[in-house]
């Protein structure tokens, strides 16, 4: 039964029960359609109409237990997701700077599969960022952080600008092989 | 050839990450996610380790932007900015969303005051339009504004258009019935019949969506056709491209312009299939014998003795002059139903119908085409009563007519009409229809079939 077809009082418990879903899970989502959507300015929007879609949609949830309705809804969302992905990508079709919708299927459908994997892999790199010494991790986010930028680094610690770049390429590196180090130490 | 390292790779999804690509590299980099799943597990890794470094960077972004605050902000080139919006953000901004989206589920049904979405600006044929609240009108002038509500034209020379107030248009030709909407989303349902539409760019994430019983269209900046009925639709794109999938929404293909696509409830075909549209034919025959689809009348199926056939019935022209509204009995073809190519007509072509009536009476054949500016416009000719012959048993009237296109005349509603060609040869046709004049004759076509004047010797349902 879809949401706007339930007595008030079931609406607010479907409306709690979607609340706490949605905020539990909406990073792996988020990271989902960061990953079929690089280097995009529009993200938000579509993580908004993502969100309203799975209200839209969330009658249709249905978790085998509520021990596994975490996972189960992220990976729903992600299906749902994957369609708003394409529908804006197709409002954006003369931008030819984006991934193709050929790709962004096999992205898609390779993403749904490693949504387990892609969550170890995030918590891995969490524990690997703060084993960086403090100017190491800054140099990094730098990066990430509007309003910052290595250029801007550079001129504040002295420093030449291409060795720092250079220098946030290797810290790129050494996070993905930390990863990979604590990965296959977890693995059972 | 050597395979290019991880090091390129990773340079490559870095800079994909950072909106930098070219159009060379962009290819290189899709051509190898598309071929190799080793390259995108490998993406997919690094796209994670960009993620959550970027969540990092906005978890820490108070105590660096506190940092920052200390000296003048450099301004990042557009490409790069990225907006500082937390995921909590985001969550709160897609429940506040939804909170508004339940208040308005829970509020009483519209009132009737409900604000105007479209405009009528062309309308023709009898029309019926249900508005909110059941608001029931069969007079909508041209420039009056409509909500929400159900349109349906009937008869096959009937037409309508709407304007929303973004500009995008919908026109409904011919038998058909459309229900509009337009709460931040333009929705339109369409049950049968036939439409037009030249949609200009829809806000994003909120593209026109049309459903049928068979299909759901979605187009963001496209002018397309659109036809449906109970078991199939058919869309035929002229401009942009267009999103179309099952009514399960698993099964969502692209149309382009110059395409066609075809979504059909019938088992064991392809949900939707999707190919190049065909070019226009100058042959065309009715399928009573088998079906009624796409016909306007009262269908009897064939018998032992008797072949399958279409009745004429009641249908309200609207006379110019804002006299009384005059009442004919008609049959119809939609003769572009079902998909088949446009067709058009050229000096050659002959239309023939072959008919029975109970009583002798001048009949009135005609058809209707498609103008330059998307106005429906018919053309006819006047067949004496003489034409219908006693039939061998005495019991009625018989004919086969046989008209020239070059015949057909506009008629009189378009009399003096500068913009309307006088001929209808080389323009789309819609519609074949055949009435007699107020007074019933028990009219009833067995076989109708347009061509080359010298071609028309198997007539259909014979």
């Amino acid at each position: 039964m879809p949401p706007d077809c339930k007595p008030p009082e079931d609406r607010e418990q479907t409306y709690a029960r979607f609340v706490a879903l949605l905020a539990a899970q909406e990073r792996r989502v988020r990271l989902f359609v960061r990953s079929l959507m690089p280097g995009s300015q529009e993200i938000d929007d579509v993580m908004q109409n993502v969100g309203l879609a799975c209200w839209n949609k969330f009658g249709q949830f249905a978790p085998a237990s509520d021990e596994s309705a975490g996972d189960e809804f992220a990976r729903w969302a992600c299906v749902v997701a994957r369609f708003e992905v394409l529908r804006h990508r197709r409002s954006c079709a003369r931008d030819r700077l984006r991934l193709s919708e050929d790709t962004i299927r096999l992205l898609a459908a390779d993403a749904e599969d490693r949504l387990p994997q892609a969550e170890r892999e995030r918590q891995a790199i969490g524990r690997c960022l703060d084993g960086l010494p403090d100017p190491d991790r800054r140099l990094l986010l730098s990066v990430y952080t509007p309003g910052e930028s290595v250029a801007a680094l550079a001129a504040e610690w002295g420093e030449d600008a291409k060795r720092l770049y250079r220098q946030v390429d290797r810290l790129r590196r050494a996070i993905a092989d930390c990863v990979r180090s604590r990965l296959a130490i977890e693995a059972p | 050839m050597t395979e290019p390292s991880d090091d390129r790779l990773d340079d490559l999804i870095d800079r994909l990450a950072d909106g930098r690509l070219d159009a060379g590299e962009l290819a290189e980099i899709e051509s190898r996610l598309q071929s190799d799943p080793a390259t995108r597990e490998a993406y997919l890794r690094r796209m994670t380790l960009h993620a959550t470094l970027e969540d990092a960077a906005a978890e820490q972004g108070s105590e660096t932007m506190a940092v920052s605050a200390e000296r003048p902000q450099p301004q990042r080139p557009s490409s790069n900015r990225r907006r500082v919006l937390t995921a909590a953000g985001v969550v709160a901004a897609v429940l506040f969303a939804v909170s508004l989206l339940l208040s308005r589920q829970a509020a009483a049904p519209e009132p009737t005051g409900s604000p105007t979405i479209a405009t009528v600006t062309a309308a023709g044929g009898p029309l019926e339009w249900t508005g909110d609240g059941g608001v029931v009108s069969f007079d909508l002038p041209i420039g009056s504004d409509v909500t929400g509500g159900t349109i349906n034209s009937r008869g096959p020379d009937a037409w309508f258009e709407v304007t929303f107030r973004d500009g995008s248009r919908v026109r409904v030709l011919g038998d058909s019935q459309l229900t509009l909407s337009d709460l931040g989303q333009k929705r339109l349902r369409m049950r049968r019949g036939r439409l037009w539409a030249d949609v200009v760019p829809q806000p994003s994430g909120r593209p026109m969506r049309i459903d049928t019983d068979a299909a759901i269209v979605r187009a963001g900046e496209a002018a397309f056709s659109l036809e449906a009925d109970r078991i199939g639709s058919v869309l035929d794109v002229t401009g942009g491209q267009i999103a179309i999938s099952g009514l399960d929404e698993t099964d969502q293909k692209t149309v382009a312009s110059g395409e066609r696509a075809t979504a059909s409830l019938a088992p064991m075909s392809e949900t939707i299939a999707v190919a190049r549209r065909p070019d226009s034919v100058a042959v065309w025959a009715s399928p009573i014998a088998r079906s009624p689809a796409g016909t306007y009348g009262h269908w009897t199926q064939p018998t032992d003795d008797r072949a399958a056939r279409l009745a004429a019935i009641p249908y309200r022209i609207r006379r110019p002059d804002g006299g009384e509204d005059l009442v004919v009995h008609t049959v119809g073809f939609d003769v572009a139903h079902g998909g088949h190519a446009p067709l058009r007509l050229n000096a050659d072509s002959a239309l023939r119908l072959r008919g029975e009536a109970d009583r002798r009476g001048e009949l009135y054949v005609g058809l209707t085409m498609q103008s330059d500016g998307g106005e429906s416009v018919n053309y006819q000719v006047r067949i004496p009563a003489e034409s219908l012959q006693p039939t061998g048993d005495g019991a009625g009237f018989g004919f086969d007519i046989r008209v020239a296109a070059a015949d057909l005349r506009p008629t009189p509603e378009h009399a003096g009409d500068p913009s309307v060609p006088p001929s209808v040869l080389g323009r789309p046709v819609t519609a074949l229809w055949c009435h007699s004049l107020t007074t019933p004759i028990g009219l009833q076509i067995l076989a109708a079939e347009i061509g080359p004047d010298d071609g028309l010797v198997t007539l259909a349902g014979r």
